[in-house]
């Protein structure tokens, strides 16, 4: 029989970057969303000039998976078409659909931007993910009232169990009004029920409760 | 022991009709819904969509998104012996912005649906669904995704019956964003043809029932669901691959139980930009598909965003339940860089197996096969 295990999750929220459970970064708690956002990205040390051209969600998401990966590769990328993305979260793009629309109010001067219609949609963070990480596999975005636990193992499992992924990463990712609020975590196949934690709703609630402000 | 899965039952609700029935009977008759529409801004080019006309408003304290799914959903529901209240359905919904509408009109009583597990919500009490609704937000490939998701819930045991309904509107907003980003056509869009220029907006609902006992759901018909896939370019945010890999890789997850040899149809996504479908044709090609007959539906519909992938499906279904392949409306000369055997007439063929792509913003594509028994 098949099981599945967390191999590692992180998650960022107002306060700090949490890698395991374990602080990797506490934000200065008077900075703002942009300059937290900007000192996570300066902490990993990495060069990716994109990342200043995301929303605040898609920097979020992008963060999460690279604290993830602790600089090194998130995949095996031979086995980029296997790895699915599932993610979730409440807003959906709304944060960037506010700004968006504010932009359309003047009829006189009516100059939508592209560069931010585009982030006008949930799965963007996915794409961005993917891009950095080679992820070519499954997609899908969920949106849900709350953290839902039961909707993201059952259909993250339902894909390993098809064969449509050999390896995942799931999560939530939500930045709204200067909130940040994500958890992702990497989900593989196990032999030993006993290593580390297996992939299941509870499990998965626990650590996105552990991640809570 | 998982059982196969069907589609048993549709409706669309759209310009062209508020019944799959008039849908069917205006496109075989090649009539668009797409027309020449008073500009929601200022524009230097007059602007071709898609907006609906006549339909029973259900509810007054709904939005005008939530009347239309509300609308499609009851008379889906009147055409099956499962009810609402039925333990084992599920309802799954496609949507790409929701209510945008409300971010204008602040004067709504209903701006918490702004949100759109909220709105879902809306609809599951309405029509006195039992679970909370799964919703799915992954750009112009949500409906197709939707499908998929149902199909596997309902294989792996969670459920036996799923409701999928796709459905966004014709708004100032999205029509703006893509406006902006010059991907409009400048008349009615031109799927595949040398001399399309963009694509239209549209809006629309459609919706499938699917079950795994076409006995009990009181089928019109039984349609399996046989493959499904989804894949990301990680290419490039908002345009398509330029070599088509990464529907390919879609299609051939798809394609696992199916041999290629075997496939009747392709409905594909085709909006008629100048890289989406040049993308596609180079994806079919390299999947040996160059002969199989091809039509794009956008041309009848425009782009109906979170509606696309399940209203496509249900014209496909139609195509298989009447061996007739549509005709792709607009297309005329070929003009893209892969070989592909577009629907340049109606066709009469045995219809049994359909690939159904789709593909969007962020990179991401999806397949489904669908089999006729």
């Amino acid at each position: 029989m098949m099981k599945l295990k967390i191999n590692k999750w992180s998650a960022i929220n107002d306060r700090e970057v949490l890698l395991n459970g374990e602080s990797k970064l506490v934000f200065d708690s008077t900075a703002l969303t942009d300059q937290k956002l900007e000192v996570a990205y300066r902490a990993l040390g990495v060069s990716y000039p994109k990342f200043f051209k995301m929303d605040a969600q898609s920097k979020l998401g992008w963060l999460s998976a690279e604290y993830l990966c602790e600089g090194g590769k998130l995949f095996d990328t031979s086995a980029s078409k296997d790895v699915a993305l599932v993610l979730s979260n409440r807003k959906s793009s709304l944060d960037t659909d506010e700004q968006y629309q504010q932009s359309l109010t003047n009829e006189e001067e009516f100059l939508p931007s592209p560069a931010v219609f585009v982030y006008t949609l949930a799965n963007i963070v996915a794409g961005e993910i993917c891009i950095r990480h080679g992820i070519k596999g499954e997609n899908n975005f969920l949106i849900s009232e709350s953290f839902d636990a039961a909707a993201l193992v059952n259909y993250v499992t339902i894909l390993f169990e098809e064969g449509l992924c050999e390896q995942c990463l799931v999560g939530w990712v939500e930045a709204y009004h200067g909130t940040l609020r994500s958890m992702f975590a990497s989900i593989a196949k196990t032999t030993d029920e006993k290593a580390g934690l297996l992939f299941n709703i509870e499990n998965l609630n626990q650590v996105y409760q552990t991640s809570e402000l | 022991m998982q059982k196969p899965v069907y589609i048993v039952n549709d409706h669309i609700l759209s310009a062209i009709g508020t019944s799959t029935e008039s849908n069917w009977e205006n496109v075989l008759k090649e009539k668009s819904g797409i027309s020449l529409i008073d500009p929601l801004f200022p524009s230097d080019q007059p602007i071709y969509g898609s907006q609906l006309k006549e339909y029973e408003k259900v509810n007054p304290k709904a939005t005008k998104l939530e009347n239309m799914f509300l609308y499609s959903l009851q008379e889906l529901l009147k055409k099956t012996k499962i009810k609402s209240s039925n333990e084992r359905l599920m309802l799954f919904v496609s949507t790409t912005k929701g209510n945008i509408d409300l971010l204008q009109d602040k004067s709504s009583n209903a701006t918490d649906r702004i949100h759109l597990a909220a709105m879902a919500a809306f609809i599951q009490q309405e029509l006195g669904l039992k679970h909370s609704p799964i919703v799915i937000s992954n750009a112009c490939i949500s409906g197709v995704l939707a499908i998929q998701t149902a199909a596997l819930y309902i294989k792996h045991g969670f459920i036996d019956h799923a409701i999928v309904t796709g459905g966004d509107l014709f708004s100032r907003f999205t029509l703006s964003g893509f406006y902006s980003f010059k991907a409009l056509s400048a008349g009615i869009c031109k799927p595949f043809d040398k001399t399309r220029d963009g694509i239209n907006l549209g809006e629309g609902i459609g919706s499938v029932l699917l079950s795994n006992d076409p006995a009990v759901a009181q089928g019109a018909y039984a349609i399996e669901v046989t493959g499904y896939g989804s894949s990301n370019d990680a290419n490039h945010i908002s345009g398509p691959s330029r070599d088509g890999s990464g529907l390919s890789l879609a299609v051939q997850k798809a394609l696992k139980h199916t041999d290629v040899k075997t496939i009747d149809m392709i409905n594909a996504h085709g909006t008629a930009t100048l890289y989406n479908d040049n993308m596609e044709s180079l994806a079919f090609q390299q999947l040996g598909m160059s002969d199989v007959p091809l039509n794009s539906l956008k041309g009848y519909y425009g782009h109906t965003l979170g509606a696309a992938g399940v209203l496509e499906v249900i014209i496909s279904i139609r195509s298989m339940l009447n061996n007739t392949i549509v005709k792709s409306l607009g297309y005329e000369e070929p003009g893209t860089e892969g070989k592909v055997n577009v629907a340049k007439t109606f066709i009469k063929k045995d219809i049994r197996t359909v690939l159904k792509t789709a593909s969007g913003f962020g990179g991401c594509n999806s397949a489904l096969i669908l089999k006729k028994g």
